[in-house]
This record gives C-alpha cells, sequence and structure tokens, in this order.
C-alpha cells in the first residue's frame, strides 16, 4: 500500500503540470472563447530559458542569444517566466487578437500552426534532446504510513494547487476579473461600460502561460525537459480542463493532479506480472482521451460559448464543378509532371499526388462538414497498418487490398464520428487530437502488432504485371505512378461528385447551422457520420498508397505531430475546396515543391518551422488559403476584362445555383 | 591482449592489396598530433584539393533534426572524413560525405536514400537513426551498402543481404552486459526502455531470454517514448529491487543524466548501468555513483585503459576533434568516427573503380581487418548467423572516481552465438 502512496505522489509533479496548463487553458477560454492548442509548448519555453541561463549563461531568442553569464537562481526563474509570459502577450496581439471574430477552425488552425512553431522553435534553438535542469526544489523524501513521498513533488503540487487558487481569486474578487468573466457573457456590454476585453485577454495571456512555465521549470529537474513533452501535455491538460467544463478552476486543478497521480500508478502497475501485456503500450496516453471523451459526451452540449460581436463568417467554400478541359488538364499535367521527371523529384510528384488524396478528405470533412479533425492521418495509419497485414499475411490482392483496407478506415471513421454528433469545434478537434495520440501509442507503436523486421508491404501485382514502385537504381516505376494517378483521379472525381449533388448540400447546411439544417428535414448525425465515413475512407486509401510506395511502414509514418502539420498544408492550400487540396498536395510535406527546395537549398529542421509559420500567418491575412486567394484574384480578373468588354459594370451576382448555395452558407 | 596484438598485425601484414589505404589511415595517428584545430583544418582542406582521383561518394543519414534528433554523429562522420582526404584520401580519391538529415522517420529515410542513389553514392552510412531501415528497400534496389557503427534497427541487423555493421550485434550487446553482470555476482537486473516495438522486440527477443538462461531476474520497465517522466521510472525500476538498474540504450544523454540522477533520488545506492552514455559523469559528478557503460569503440575516458596502438588512434580522434563542444559529442561521435575511417580503410582493398559493387566485394573479403579504434571485422557473414554484423567484440566498463571508464575483463570481449537461448518451440 505504501509504494502506491509512494507512486501516486511521485505523479504529482507531472499532475501539477497538467493542473497549471488546464487552469491557463480555463482562464484563456473564459477570457476568449479559444482553446490554446499551443499552452504547453509556449509555456515550456519559459523552462528552456531558465535551463539555458543556469547551464551555458545565454539568454536564447528565437533569433540569436546574448551571453549574461550564468545567473543564480532567482534571477533565472524570474526571466524563464518573464520570457515565457512575454510569448503569451506576443500569441496574443499578434495572432489570437486578430483572429477574435473568426470561425473556430481558423482559431484551431492557429493555435495548431503556433503549437508546431513553438516545438520547432524549442527543436532549432535549444536541440531535439533532452536538456538537463539543476534540481529547484528539494529532491529528499518524508516518510507517511510507511511511505517515502518525494518532497519535490508535493511542493509543486502545493504551488500549483496556490496558482489555482490565486487564478480563482482574481475572476471572483478582482474588478479586472469579474469583467474578464462578463466579457465572456457579453462583450458589448463590457465595451459599453468602458473596458477593454483585449487589455484583459491581454493579461490573462501573459498571466496563464508565464505561470505554465513557472511550474514546467520547477517540474522539469523531475520530470524532464525536451521539446515534445510539455507540448503534449497539453492534451492531458485539455481533458481535465474539460472535466471543469471549461468554468472551473478548482475542478481543473484537482483533476490534472489526479490524472498526474494515476498515470504514474499505471506506469508501476504496468511491470506487474498480472497486468496484460497488450495493455502495457500507451496506456498512459489512452486515459487522457478516454478522459476527453467521456468529459464530452457528458458535458459536450452544457459547455458554455463565449459570447461575440456580430456574425462570424465560415471560411468560403468551392463548390466542385468538374468542367471536363479543367479536369483532363489536371490529369495531363499530372501525367506530365511524371513522365518528365526522375529518381527521387518523380519519387516527390509521386507523394504529391498521394498527398492530394489525403488533403481531400480534410476538405470534405473540415471544408465542406465544419467538423474539425486532427486524426486524419491516424485514419490512413490503420489502413496503412491494415495493408501491411492483409498483403503479407493473408495475400489479400491488390486493388482489392486497397478497397479492404480504407473501408476499416472508413468504419474506424464512423466511431470517431459518434462523439462529433454531440459536440462540435474547437472541442471536436480536442477529441480528434487525443484520439491521434493515443491511437499512435497504443495501436501504432504497439509491439503486438508491428513486428521486429517492421511492417512489410508486399508489392502491388494486377493480372501477373509487376506495379512495384521500384526496381534497380529506378527509385520510381512510370507503371507505379500512373497507377497511383489512376486511383487518385477515381477517388477524387467520387468525392466531388458527391460533394456537388445532395449530400455535399446537406454536408453545407449541417456545416452553416445545425438546427437550420435539422428543421428543413436533414438528418444531421447520418451527415455527421457519412462525412466522417467518406473522410477516413479517402484517407485510409491515401494511407494504402503511402505504404505501397514505401515497402514498409513504422508509427513514425503517421505520428499526431504529421497529422496535424497536414491539416496545416491543406489549410494553408485552401480548405474549401479541390485546388486547395491539390495546392496542398503539392507543397506538402516531402511533396514536389519540398524535393526541390530541399535539393537546391537544404531546408532541413527549417521545414516545420516555415510550415508553423506560414499556418499562422495564413490563418490570420488569409483564411481563405492559397487556391482560394488566387481563385478570387482570377476571379475579379475575370470580372474586369468582362467590365472592360461590355463597358458596363461588372455584373458581381453569383453565376452558379451552387455558389448561392456556398454565399446563403456562411 | 599481447597476443592480440601480434595477432592484428599478423593480419595487418598479410593484407597486401589494401596497404596504401591503411598506409594512409595509419599516417593519421602521426599528423594529427601537436597542431591546433584550425591550422589542422586548412592543411586537411589544401591536402584534400591536392587529390585528383576522382571523388568517392558516400551518403550519410544524419540523425541530427526533429524532437529526438541526435547531433553527436555528424561531427565524427565529418572528422573522419576530412582526416582521410588531408592523409591522401583512398588511394589518391578523395572522400565526398553526402550528408542528408534525418528525423527518425520512415519519410525523410526514404527521400535521403532517393537522393543517395540519384547521386550515385558507393555507400549510405547510418548515424544512428531510429527510421534508417526505411531505406533498405531502396538501396537494395540499386545495390548500394549501408554500413554503420551498428546495426541500431531490426532491419539493418537481421538485413544480411546488404548491410554490413562494423559494431557487435544486438545479441551481443545484450547478452555481454549480462555475462558481466553474472560475474558481478548480481542476480536482480532492471532496465528501462522507450516504449517502441524495436526496443520492446530487442528486450524481449534478446535481453529476457537471455538473463533467464544466465539465472538473473530481469524486470523491464517501459516508458512513453514522448513523456517520459524520470524520476517515476526511476522509482519504478527501484521498486524491483534491483542489484543494478539502469537503460540498454538511451540514444539521448539527457535522458541518461535524468534517469542516472532520478535512480539516486529514488535512493539507489547500487551500481547503474548508463548503456552508450558518458556526459552524465561531468553532470553529475560523485553524485552519479557507481556506474557502467558499455561501448563498442575505445573511447578517450578509457584511454589510459587501451593498448598503446589504440591510444595514438584516440589521440588523433580526440584532436580531429578538439573544435567540437564537450556537451556535443560522446560515444556516437567517436563510434561513427571510427566507423567512417574503417569504412575508408575496406575502400582502400578496392582495386580498380570504385563503386557500390566492388565495395561490397571488398566487404565481403574483409577478413580479421583492425577496425579503427574497434575489435577486428570479418564481414563474410559467417561472424553470427542472420546477422549483418562484422564482430562479436564488446566493451563493458566501469566508472572511476577519476572520471575515466575502465574496461572490466581484458578489453573487448566477445560472446559465443551459443549463448543466445532459443526460441521456445511451439
Amino acid at each position: 500500500m505504501s509504494l502506491y502512496l509512494q507512486f501516486a505522489v511521485l505523479g504529482l509533479a507531472a499532475g501539477a503540470v497538467y493542473s497549471a496548463l488546464a487552469v491557463g487553458l480555463i482562464a484563456v477560454y473564459r477570457a476568449t472563447g479559444i482553446l490554446n492548442f499551443a499552452a504547453g509548448a509556449m509555456s515550456a519555453w519559459g523552462a528552456y530559458t531558465f535551463a539555458s541561463l543556469r547551464g551555458s549563461g545565454d539568454l536564447v531568442l528565437p533569433v540569436g542569444r546574448i551571453h549574461v553569464g550564468v545567473l543564480a537562481l532567482g534571477p533565472a526563474l524570474a526571466i524563464g517566466v518573464a520570457t515565457a509570459a512575454a510569448v503569451g502577450l506576443l500569441s496574443h496581439w499578434l495572432v489570437f487578437r486578430p483572429l477574435r471574430r473568426s470561425p473556430a477552425l481558423a482559431q484551431v488552425v492557429a493555435s495548431v500552426g503556433l503549437m508546431i512553431v513553438m516545438q520547432a522553435l524549442e527543436v532549432v534553438r535549444f536541440g531535439g534532446q533532452a536538456a538537463y535542469v539543476t534540481a529547484i526544489l528539494p529532491s529528499g523524501t518524508v516518510h507517511v504510513l510507511g511511505a517515502s513521498l518525494s518532497v519535490g513533488a508535493l511542493l509543486i503540487a502545493g504551488i500549483a494547487c496556490l496558482l489555482a487558487l490565486g487564478a480563482g481569486a482574481y475572476f471572483r474578487f478582482t474588478r479586472l476579473g469579474v469583467a474578464t468573466r462578463a466579457g465572456a457573457e457579453d462583450e458589448l456590454a463590457l465595451r459599453l461600460m468602458g473596458h477593454s476585453p483585449d487589455r484583459l485577454a491581454a493579461i490573462v495571456w501573459g498571466a496563464s502561460i508565464g505561470l505554465g512555465g513557472l511550474v514546467i521549470t520547477l517540474a522539469s529537474p523531475t520530470v524532464g525537459l525536451n521539446p515534445t513533452i510539455y507540448t503534449w501535455a497539453v492534451i492531458p491538460a485539455l481533458a481535465v480542463a474539460l472535466l471543469g467544463r471549461l468554468v472551473s478552476i478548482g475542478t481543473g486543478c484537482a483533476s490534472g493532479l489526479a490524472l498526474g497521480s494515476f498515470q504514474a500508478l499505471v506506469q508501476f502497475l504496468a511491470t506487474k506480472s498480472w497486468w496484460p501485456d497488450w495493455a502495457v503500450t500507451g496506456v498512459q496516453d489512452a486515459v487522457p482521451f478516454a478522459v476527453v471523451v467521456v468529459a464530452l459526451f457528458v458535458f459536450g452540449p452544457r459547455m458554455p460559448s463565449r459570447g461575440s460581436l456580430g456574425e462570424i463568417r465560415l471560411p468560403k467554400v468551392t463548390v466542385p464543378q468538374l468542367r471536363p478541359p479543367v479536369v483532363l488538364g489536371t490529369v495531363a499535367a499530372g501525367a506530365l509532371a511524371i513522365v518528365l521527371t526522375s529518381g527521387g523529384t518523380r519519387f516527390g510528384v509521386l507523394t504529391s499526388m498521394i498527398l492530394v488524396l489525403l488533403a481531400m478528405s480534410y476538405v470534405v470533412l473540415t471544408g465542406f462538414l465544419g467538423q474539425i479533425s486532427l486524426a486524419q492521418l491516424a485514419f490512413a495509419g490503420v489502413a496503412g497498418f491494415a495493408l501491411s497485414k492483409l498483403t503479407t499475411g493473408w495475400h489479400i490482392p491488390f486493388p482489392l487490398s486497397i478497397l479492404v483496407c480504407s473501408s476499416l478506415a472508413a468504419l474506424v471513421g464512423i466511431a470517431v464520428g459518434i462523439p462529433a454528433v454531440r459536440i462540435r469545434g474547437a472541442q471536436l478537434a480536442v477529441v480528434t487530437l487525443a484520439l491521434a495520440v493515443s491511437v499512435e501509442s497504443f495501436v501504432f507503436n504497439n509491439p503486438k502488432l508491428t513486428p521486429l523486421s517492421g511492417n512489410k508491404i508486399a508489392d502491388p501485382k494486377l493480372f501477373g504485371a509487376d506495379l512495384a514502385v521500384r526496381s534497380g537504381a529506378d527509385l520510381t516505376r512510370l507503371v507505379f505512378c500512373f497507377t497511383v494517378l489512376a486511383i487518385v483521379v477515381i477517388f477524387t472525381l467520387l468525392a466531388a461528385q458527391l460533394l456537388r449533388g445532395d449530400t455535399g448540400r446537406a454536408f453545407l447546411a449541417v456545416r452553416s447551422n445545425e438546427r437550420a439544417a435539422a428543421s428543413v428535414g436533414i438528418n444531421v448525425a447520418w451527415c455527421k457520420l457519412a462525412g466522417f465515413a467518406v473522410s477516413a475512407f479517402l484517407a485510409g486509401s491515401a494511407g494504402t498508397l503511402i505504404g505501397y510506395s514505401r515497402g514498409q511502414l513504422s508509427a513514425d509514418s503517421f505520428t499526431a505531430l504529421t497529422g496535424v502539420s497536414l491539416l496545416a498544408i491543406v489549410y494553408l492550400g485552401g480548405i474549401g475546396g479541390i485546388s486547395g487540396a491539390v495546392v496542398a498536395g503539392v507543397t506538402g510535406p516531402l511533396g514536389v515543391v519540398y524535393t526541390v527546395l530541399n535539393d537546391s537549398i537544404n531546408m532541413g529542421e527549417y521545414y516545420v518551422l516555415v510550415t508553423g509559420v506560414g499556418l499562422v500567418v495564413t490563418a490570420i491575412f488569409n483564411p481563405i488559403g492559397v487556391a482560394g486567394a488566387t481563385r478570387e484574384h482570377w476571379d475579379g480578373l475575370v470580372a474586369r476584362v468582362r467590365a472592360r468588354r461590355s463597358g458596363s459594370a461588372a455584373d458581381d451576382r453569383p453565376a452558379r445555383a451552387e455558389e448561392l448555395v456556398t454565399e446563403h452558407g456562411r | 591482449m599481447v597476443r592480440r596484438l601480434r595477432q592484428l598485425r599478423s593480419i595487418r601484414d598479410t593484407i597486401a592489396p589494401g596497404a596504401l589505404a591503411l598506409l594512409a589511415v595509419t599516417a593519421i595517428g602521426a599528423t594529427g598530433c601537436g597542431s591546433d584545430s584550425s591550422s589542422k583544418g586548412a592543411a586537411a582542406a589544401s591536402a584534400a584539393a591536392k587529390l585528383t582521383g576522382t571523388p568517392i561518394k558516400i551518403g550519410f543519414l544524419d540523425p541530427s533534426v526533429g524532437a529526438g534528433g541526435i547531433t553527436q554523429p555528424a561531427p565524427g562522420a565529418k572528422a573522419a572524413v576530412d582526416q582521410i582526404n588531408a592523409n591522401g584520401g583512398v588511394n589518391g580519391h578523395p572522400i565526398s560525405l553526402k550528408a542528408c538529415k534525418v528525423d527518425q522517420t520512415p519519410e525523410k529515410n526514404i527521400s535521403c536514400a532517393n537522393s543517395f542513389v540519384q547521386d550515385g553514392v558507393v555507400a549510405v552510412v547510418d548515424g544512428f537513426d531510429t527510421g534508417s531501415g526505411a531505406v533498405l528497400p531502396i538501396l537494395h534496389s540499386a545495390k548500394i551498402p549501408l554500413v554503420g557503427a551498428l546495426a541500431f534497427t531490426p532491419e539493418f541487423e537481421t538485413d544480411v543481404a546488404g548491410s554490413y555493421s562494423f559494431g557487435a550485434n544486438q545479441a551481443t550487446f545484450a547478452i555481454g552486459p549480462l555475462q558481466s553482470f553474472k560475474q558481478q555476482g548480481f542476480n536482480t537486473v532492471a532496465f528501462t526502455q522507450a516504449d517502441v516495438p524495436a526496443s520492446r522486440g530487442y528486450y524481449e527477443g534478446f535481453i529476457v531470454p537471455a538473463a533467464r538462461s544466465f539465472g538473473l531476474t530481469f524486470k523491464p520497465v517501459y516508458f512513453p517514448r514522448d513523456s517520459p517522466d524520470f524520476q517515476t521510472i526511476a522509482s519504478t525500476l527501484v521498486a524491483t529491487h534491483p542489484d543494478i538498474a539502469g537503460s540498454a540504450g538511451l540514444a539521448d544523454e539527457g535522458k541518461c543524466t535524468a534517469l542516472v540522477s532520478g535512480l539516486r533520488n529514488a535512493g539507489d545506492d547500487k551500481p547503474i548501468f548508463a548503456g552508450f552514455c558518458t556526459q552524465y559523469l561531468k553532470q553529475l559528478g560523485a553524485k552519479a555513483g557507481t556506474t557502467e557503460v558499455y561501448s563498442s569503440v575505445w573511447l578517450p575516458e578509457m584511454r589510459q585503459y587501451a593498448p598503446p596502438a589504440v591510444q595514438q588512434q584516440l589521440d588523433t580522434a580526440v584532436n580531429a576533434l578538439k573544435s567540437v563542444p564537450d556537451g556535443q559529442k560522446g560515444y556516437y561521435t567517436y563510434a561513427t568516427y571510427a566507423a567512417v575511417m574503417t569504412l575508408g580503410k575496406v575502400l582502400g582493398t578496392v582495386h580498380g573503380t570504385v563503386d557500390s559493387a566492388s565495395l561490397v566485394a571488398a566487404l565481403k573479403a574483409t577478413k580479421n581487418m583492425p577496425a579503427v579504434l574497434g575489435p577486428p571485422i570479418t564481414c563474410d557473414r559467417k561472424v553470427w548467423p542472420r546477422s549483418s554484423t562484422c564482430t562479436q567484440g564488446l566493451l563493458v566498463a566501469q566508472a572511476q572516481p577519476d572520471g575515466s571508464l575502465k574496461p572490466l575483463g581484458s578489453g573487448f570481449e566477445t560472446v559465443s552465438p551459443a549463448l543466445v537461448p532459443k526460441p521456445p518451440s511451439k
């Protein structure tokens, strides 16, 4: 029994981090209505600054560094917390303030982009390996009920509780805190009373990230400090914040500490002989996912939403038109790109084509149906891993293998879509991100599913013809590329046909207003499940093509971070249409643009950073993406030419019924 | 040891075709000492510029990017290439190192493999990237060998068709320390490792059955790769009451330090096994207590216990890596340096045109060649069944109060394949 108590207390250090981040998440949500996925990565900057000031004596900035000499504990801690607070303030002024009246998708995308930027920046500026942090709190133990309890962990938990009490007191007893809460109910009234919601939000942003940085700094000698640990700590933190219904700071704090203790107990119990083998891997990551799903299923419909000024515009959607010249031209361009390239560049073209299919899954689910999913790559992974089993174990032939594996992914998509029936917006993003992390840990990394020699995939063959991706020094065979092009074109056209018909209109109606859609006879639940199924099928088919093009797969092909980065790329391209998916495919990771750029200027570790920055900037200044902006410019040009020809003012009425639907769908 | 040195000398004398290359590489020891790094670098560049032969292209998978990326190997590879070129290259041909950054993902490794094939490299050196198994289908197809200081992935380990590891195989690294623990009188061992299929396969496929065959009780503790809490992990290890705790191979020095520190904080006063790590020795000092490590090559911390010839090689290596800050070099730097230097020696044995086919032939013909900083290598595939390894030797060493690492036993210890437990019959 004493051992259980000892581990429960040990887990309080990680629990304190969850608590501090959860309190910050709740505070920011109350002040701005934004769920900040970047909270952990932003706060960790403070801990890195502290470690650097205590180690090399450098104050590391995003660009450049100042050598100030090795500092004593107090000044180093103060500067660390101050830099974390500065990161919070800057993100408010530069990113989230301009997005206050943007749709939830833009806010989620910006927040996810910031998470990518901060993690990449920490890798580039401080290195990818774990940093050594000297102990700050006493490392001894006290003996209670026969157990040796860590003094450090108890102190960190106490500090996290004090900070939570302080945050609660701020919102309850101070004039500014009460005003912040009032702003969550009615921002217009708050402005009329002479308060500035922006200034109130800035206080909350600075304080929440700064104090998160303080707790992470205190916990880092015990828990560790590396670029991934606190980036992903946001998931358990979101889980416990949701348990507190994004309102209760006390519940968030207590649940965070309890979750940390529970995870430490699981770590200990997993070494016992009676613990099932299959439940050893990833179970600690699966627990927060279960908490998120249960919390949202129970509390989801009663979660408070923030009052806002004016109508929130949804991102523009372009209904597919499928004009034969455009379709044939695009396919011909793809074929030409295959023929005119060779070796690694052709492999880049191949990857781009597969990414188009993956991007289409985002267009269907997020662009048309308005469901923010961060688990698309998990769907692709499910199909990819299934492909390995089916082709090497059961010898299922191509192309039946693709259909079977994609259908399996669709079934998983439907299962994930069930929570979406009750929740939406950023909360759904939380569920899908937690799912992506837990599937990565619990399924893809599970040794029961992955043999020692890796997940190998048999080369595709059709009627005896070898369709393998490579042969000898020919890295990317034409026959494989054209097979992939054919599959991508067929599935994309089928998806486009679906989106331009009744189903697509129903999706748009659900995206615009679920109640209004239901009132005109649209089955909202069916629409959501169908959207998840179609989207997961497309992602799954992309996963199988990734598998065939690689020859073998591992969990690292389908990490949650890669999935999040892909959403970034699709959003950059334009999530509201097929053209956006094509742009995303061309510019996506390891696609043709990346390959060419990497060959000429080695982007290396900066690619992720550039992607993240591009995502944030796009979310702020160009929410319709590259394809959308290009289309708008093109439409404007055509209108001007027409006006000049006819000598009259350009007719700006929507030319087609589909566009009318889109406009009204806003 | 004297007998081994004599054996090595006689073997060296018998390898006539590689005499020129051996001369070039052994000359390194004489030229490296005493000069400062900048003048030496300039001299190296000047010497390389004088080489008129066609450059021999070698690919290098540099695992330095991404979260979890390790920066130690790249300086080792570069220093080795500079050194070979400064000493006449390979039979007059300079080596051109084509480094490609990878981040443990198969995608980046595949992208790099494609570029290596396009560049026409004759071999690819793996810099300890956990995703490097993904390059094998591409390299196989192009008949380019994968070479490395260690078979760091299961795919590399089992790829007898096209991979060559200049360090001992996974079974040796599993059994060697256990053999040593048994000799030291330990009965219970508790190791931790990231919970990913490769390490689970290594622990449960090699270490657990080997420990059983030695009569040792082995307790594995797995942790989530992206969110390890080392204090909890250390306490979990301590709760199993081991005679020695630690890890068989954390690639991240920071994690090693956190683990050793966590074990001491958890009240563990018994020996700790720190795998390939060495930086914790400087970071924790006396607080680290009694610790043991293993290695596939002689390290600078072992210099005083190494044979004279190896001491000279170590001095050369240390000098070549002088410009790399202390905190950024360790086992992975020296092992990569040694692997590239050894590859240079093998390349020197190639007759006529150097390409991937002639290199593979030279690798297969390599018998008892003294590796730089390591044991002799024989790459005829008979060293260990179904393994890409070219040697069986490994060093197990104990940290001394002066910060040095003293090998246990008489230097490189070998493990017999007969010690590998047979898998249970179905």
